[in-house]
């Protein structure tokens, strides 16, 4: 029996986090179905443009008939609400970043990491069902005894990339210089150091008009951002700009004014931008590292040891090689369609139905 | 090194073409050694170690740099034209920059005193209290 209503608890909430995007894929789809769905998250972890679009934890007052889908990536008091939900259970996966990643910078979130490695067992225990949203995050889980988890791919929404740009944004790099993007949070499994030294030796040596455009969240680790900024002006980079969280319609802009989309990221449990890149047509560069591989397909560029010095020329190579980049965007194209062409309805059905909910 | 395009090894034919330009790339990319470097925070023990070492490094980071530096420039007639104009107007108004630059790095110098001034104090007055929380509870025992 499928249950009338299926809700979701997240540790967080903001528009533009993939984890809150996929909640809010599945929250339609749901809805689409003809039930009823709400997301909650803590009230103090919910941003403040996504107050109507998401509850706070202590409006979530669960039924036996309901089933809760608890996106895990992290400690929160969304992890009671889970355990005490009478009804059907399902987890999904996000993967936890290895705490060892945040010790020099945050003991409190490398703390929390570390408590939710240890309480992830006890979790899935208490689960009536456990996906991941990569094939690498199910690995990850099979390892800890649980074979059975179901691999439901990190959702991706077009539509939401489908927004004017902000003119704004647009307007602030209309002066044409090479432009390479890094989306997402800036926190310390980033990396994002490497790309700066690898964006320097580009900027020094192969192309002066060029700028390094970061643009995520600096809550995570704001140590790990001060780092960041010292770096920069450490290499005299005038041309690194750390934009922070973006709109919607800001990461549209982001995105048109990109040449490149790279990322040095060591830790990724899927890595959604890099879809999100490749669906704007920008060549994307990522290091090989969890769950990339399966976000990227056989489609853009993938690296594993590569020198700042080599990373800077393969900049180079996608901005002046034009049959290079049209292969690399020719393969991103493909790799586009074919998740476009993903019935992701159908799919969490499906799933839905396997655990005979 | 790994390299994988649109799907396929590339290692042998781009990697070492990659490799092979990147020879070009000579000298040190950071002015400051590497127990000096920003980086030098991924070293950090912990939180209070990392505020330490924070403070170190702003104690040499404060002043802003005026030093000439290569003005890039565009090819062309008019690419050249315009980094000429941009020197020379460098050059014209660098006393206005050095004035301003002075005052400033006057104020970033005093700003980090401050903050260090106000640390001593902090933890001065934290150590008293540890001492004084020791004296108690030996008392206590007694």
């Amino acid at each position: 029996m499928i249950s009338t209503a299926i809700h979701q608890l997240v540790a967080g909430f903001a528009l533009g986090d993939a984890i809150s995007h996929e909640a809010l894929a599945i929250r339609d789809i749901c809805r689409d179905a003809g039930l009823t769905s709400e997301i909650y998250a803590p009230k103090d972890r919910i941003a403040s443009d996504a107050t109507t679009t998401c509850h706070p934890l202590s409006d979530y007052q669960p039924q036996t008939s309901d089933t809760v889908i608890f996106h895990y990536s992290i400690t929160s008091p969304a992890t009671t609400a889970f355990q005490s939900s009478p009804g059907r259970k399902i987890v999904i996966y996000h993967n936890i970043t290895p705490p060892e990643f945040f010790i020099p910078f945050d003991a409190g979130v490398a703390r929390q990491l570390t408590e939710a490695r240890q309480e992830l067992k006890s979790i899935l225990t208490q689960a009536d069902a456990v996906w991941a949203d990569s094939a690498f995050n199910a690995a990850e889980l099979k390892g800890l005894g649980f074979s059975n988890a179901q691999v439901f791919p990190l959702l991706f929404r077009p539509d939401e990339h489908n927004r004017p740009p902000d003119p704004a944004i647009l307007a602030k790099f209309a002066v044409p210089m090479k432009n390479i993007l890094f989306v997402g949070r800036i926190a310390p499994n980033k990396c994002i150091e490497e790309l700066i030294t690898a964006f320097a030796w580009f900027h020094k040596n192969i192309e002066p008009q060029s700028r390094l455009l970061i643009v995520g969240s600096d809550r995570s680790a704001p140590t790990y951002y001060a780092m960041l900024k010292m770096y920069a002006a450490e290499l005299e980079l005038d041309t690194v700009f750390f934009e922070r969280f973006a709109s919607p319609a800001g990461l549209s802009a982001y995105y048109q004014v990109a040449d490149i989309f790279a990322t040095t990221s060591r830790h990724e449990g899927y890595c959604l931008p890099l879809v999100e890149a490749m669906y704007k047509g920008v060549p994307v560069v990522s290091r090989q590292t969890g769950g990339t591989p399966e976000a990227m397909g056989e489609a853009g560029v993938l690296f594993e040891d590569l020198r700042a010095e080599e990373l800077a020329e393969l900049f180079g190579l996608l901005c002046y090689d034009a049959p290079f980049k049209q292969t690399v965007i020719a393969s991103q194209q493909k790799r586009v369609e074919t998740l476009l062409n993903r019935n992701v309805g159908t799919e969490f059905l499906a799933l839905l139905a396997r655990g005979q909910y | 090194m790994r390299l994988i395009v649109a799907g396929k090894d590339q290692t042998a034919e781009i990697g070492a073409e990659l490799t092979r330009r990147a020879a070009r790339h000579q000298g040190a990319l950071s002015p400051w050694s590497a127990a000096d470097s920003a980086l030098a925070l991924k070293d950090s023990r912990n939180m209070e170690d990392y505020l330490e070492r924070y403070g170190k490094l702003m104690r040499f980071r404060y002043a802003l740099c005026t030093d000439p530096f290569p003005i890039p420039g565009k090819p062309g007639f008019a690419g050249t034209l315009i980094k000429k104009l941009k020197t020379f107007l460098w050059k014209l108004l660098r006393y206005q920059h050095d004035r301003m630059s002075h005052q400033q790095n006057a104020i970033n110098e005093l700003v980090i005193s401050a903050q260090d001034f106000q640390n001593s104090a902090i933890q001065q007055r934290l150590n008293t209290l540890e001492q004084r929380i020791q004296e108690l509870e030996r008392e206590k025992q007694r």
